[in-house]
C-alpha cells in the first residue's frame, strides 16, 4: 500500500508550479456570461409559458423590455413586469442567398458581416446575451443582458459619466440546483443590475449598507461610462472623459474587452470583438469547448461549440464575410 | 472579498495541481482543471467563505469536472500522447513513474479519481464518497476494480497493494 502511495507522491512531484489567478478570474467571467445566457433563456421560456405567449417570430420587431419600474424617485416595492420578450434579435437584410447583419460592438465599432441565408445564428435560439468590459484594470459590466433573474426589486439608481440616471434592481440568489448545477457557475449571492434602455448591466454584488435612492457612491462603475443605445437596439458604453477603452484581449481562454456575444445554450457561442492586432485563423478553445477564430480589419469573430458541432464551426467561419468595419 | 480569494488561490493551487496532475497526466491539462475548479469556487465565494468549506467545494468540483471532461474524451488523446512522449525520453526510474502515469490514464475516470482520493490524498472511504457523490459501497467496489486494472496494465505487482 505504501509503495503505491509513494509512487503517486513521486509522480505528483513532477507537476510544475503555476500562478493561475488571472486565468481563474478570466474563466470566472466566462462562466458568468454563460450562466446569464442560460438564465435569460430560462426566464424567457418560463415567462412565455406562463403568459401563454409564443416566442418572437422572425419578423418580430425589437422586443419590449422585460421590466418597467413603477417609480424612479423612491424604491418601488412592486415593479411592473411587461411583455416577456426578453431576447434581442438584431435586424438582418436578406440579399439573394446571403444575409447581411449590421452590428454595433459595445465600444461603438460598427461591423457588417454577411453569411448564408440558411444560417440563423443571429437568432441564437432564445438566449442571446451581450457582455463587455472596459479593460483589465478597470473592469465593468462583464454581463449586459436583456433579461435578469425573476422577481427583481427596484432599489434606487446610479448616475453614469454624463449624469444619465440608470435604475437599479436587486435580484434574489439563484437556485444552486438550477440549470447546469455545479458546472454552470451559479451564484448564490444577491446582485444589483443597472438598467439602461432595454438592457441590464450587472451583475454587481450587493454592497452591505447601501442606502438609496442615489446609489452611485456604492456602485461607481456606471460613472465611468457614457451609455447609449443605437436605433437598432445595440447598447454602447464609451468611457467617460479622461478614460480610454482598450481593445479586446485573451485572458486565459476568455475574451475580455468590448465583445458582443451570441449564446445558444452553454456550449455554443459566436463572439465579435475589436482586436488590438489581427493574426491568422486559429484554434480558439473557450474553457472546455472547442472553437476557431478569424480576424480581419481589427475585428475578431470567435466561434465555439461542443465537439459534436465542430463541422458547423468550420463551415460557418468559412462562409462568413466581414464586409465592413467602422471604427468608433 | 477578493483578497481572501486570492490568498486562497495562491495557497491551495500547489496542492490542487498535484492531485490534478494525477487525474490528467499532463501539466497543461492539470492547470486547466484547477483553473476551472477555482473559477467555479470564485463564483460561489461569498457562500463558501461564510461556511468555511471552499477547499472541499473546490476539490469536489475538480473531481466532478475531471470525470465529465474525460467522458467527453477531450483530454484522452492529449494526455496519452504526452505520456508516450515522456516514455520515449525517460530513464529507467522515470519509466516506472510514467508506467504508473499511463496506467492511471487508462483507468475509467471515476476509478482514477478513487485511486487519487484514497491513496494519494489519503481520504477515507466516507470522505471519498462525499466528494464523488456516491455511496461508500461504490467507493469500495471502484477501488477494487481500479487496483485490479492497474495490476493488469502495469503487469507488475511491485507497487500495487493486494
Amino acid at each position: 500500500m505504501s509503495d503505491l502511495q509513494n509512487e503517486l507522491a513521486e509522480l505528483a512531484d513532477r507537476v510544475r508550479p503555476a500562478d493561475l489567478l488571472d486565468r481563474v478570474y478570466g474563466t470566472s467571467r466566462g462562466l458568468r456570461r454563460r450562466r446569464r445566457a442560460l438564465v435569460g433563456a430560462s426566464v424567457v421560456l418560463t415567462g412565455a409559458l406562463v403568459a401563454g405567449l409564443l416566442l418572437p417570430g422572425r419578423d418580430d420587431p425589437d422586443p419590449a423590455p422585460i421590466i418597467s419600474p413603477t417609480a424612479t424617485a423612491a424604491p418601488a416595492p412592486t415593479p411592473t413586469v411587461g411583455p416577456l420578450k426578453a431576447r434581442f434579435v438584431p435586424p438582418v437584410t436578406v440579399r439573394g442567398d446571403r444575409k447581411q447583419l449590421k452590428l454595433t460592438l459595445p465600444d461603438g465599432t460598427g461591423v457588417t458581416v454577411s453569411y448564408s441565408r440558411s444560417e440563423d445564428f443571429e437568432r441564437a435560439g432564445a438566449d442571446a446575451s451581450w457582455s463587455f468590459s472596459l479593460n483589465d484594470d478597470d473592469p465593468c459590466c462583464d454581463v449586459v443582458v436583456r433579461s435578469i433573474p425573476p422577481n427583481p426589486r427596484y432599489v434606487g439608481y446610479v448616475l453614469d459619466g454624463t449624469g444619465q440616471r440608470l435604475d437599479a434592481f436587486q435580484t434574489v440568489p439563484m437556485d444552486p440546483n438550477g440549470p447546469g448545477g455545479v458546472d454552470s457557475g451559479y451564484e448564490e449571492t444577491e446582485v444589483i443590475w443597472f438598467r439602461y434602455g432595454d438592457w441590464f448591466i450587472g451583475d454587481r454584488e450587493l454592497v452591505a449598507g447601501a442606502v438609496g435612492p442615489d446609489l452611485s457612491k456604492y456602485y461607481p462603475d456606471a460613472g465611468k461610462f457614457r451609455f447609449g443605445q443605437t436605433p437598432d437596439g445595440f447598447i454602447t458604453a464609451v468611457p467617460a472623459s479622461g478614460r480610454r477603452s482598450h481593445p479586446s484581449a485573451m485572458e486565459a481562454d476568455v475574451l475580455t474587452g468590448p465583445t458582443l456575444d451570441f449564446w445558444r445554450g452553454l456550449d455554443h457561442s459566436v463572439q465579435f470583438a475589436r482586436a488590438g492586432r489581427c493574426t491568422g485563423p486559429a484554434e480558439a478553445p473557450i474553457m472546455e469547448w472547442r472553437g476557431r477564430q478569424i480576424c480581419q480589419d481589427g475585428v475578431i469573430v470567435r466561434v465555439s461549440a461542443d465537439k459534436s458541432e465542430q463541422s458547423w464551426v468550420r463551415d460557418f467561419l468559412a462562409d462568413l464575410r466581414i464586409d465592413k468595419v467602422i471604427q468608433p | 472579498m477578493e483578497n481572501e480569494f486570492e490568498e486562497f488561490v495562491r495557497g491551495r493551487t500547489p496542492a490542487l495541481l498535484r492531485s490534478a496532475f494525477l487525474l490528467t497526466g499532463d501539466q497543461q491539462l492539470a492547470e486547466d482543471l484547477v483553473q476551472s475548479a477555482l473559477a467555479r469556487t470564485h463564483r460561489s465565494w461569498h457562500r463558501l467563505e461564510r461556511v468555511g468549506n471552499a477547499e472541499a467545494y473546490t476539490r469536489k468540483t475538480m473531481y466532478h469536472l475531471q470525470v465529465g471532461w474525460w467522458q467527453r474524451r477531450r483530454f484522452v488523446e492529449v494526455a496519452l500522447a504526452g505520456a508516450d512522449r515522456a516514455q520515449r525520453d525517460g530513464s529507467e526510474l522515470a519509466m516506472d513513474r510514467i508506467d504508473l502515469r499511463r496506467a492511471l490514464l487508462l483507468l475509467a475516470p471515476r476509478q482514477r479519481a478513487v485511486i487519487v482520493l484514497r491513496f494519494f490524498e489519503d481520504r477515507t472511504e466516507a470522505e471519498s464518497a462525499r466528494l464523488l457523490d456516491c455511496s461508500v459501497g461504490t467507493i469500495k467496489s471502484q477501488t477494487a476494480k481500479a487496483l485490479g486494472r492497474l495490476r493488469q496494465i502495469m503487469a507488475t505487482e511491485e507497487v500495487i497493494p493486494r
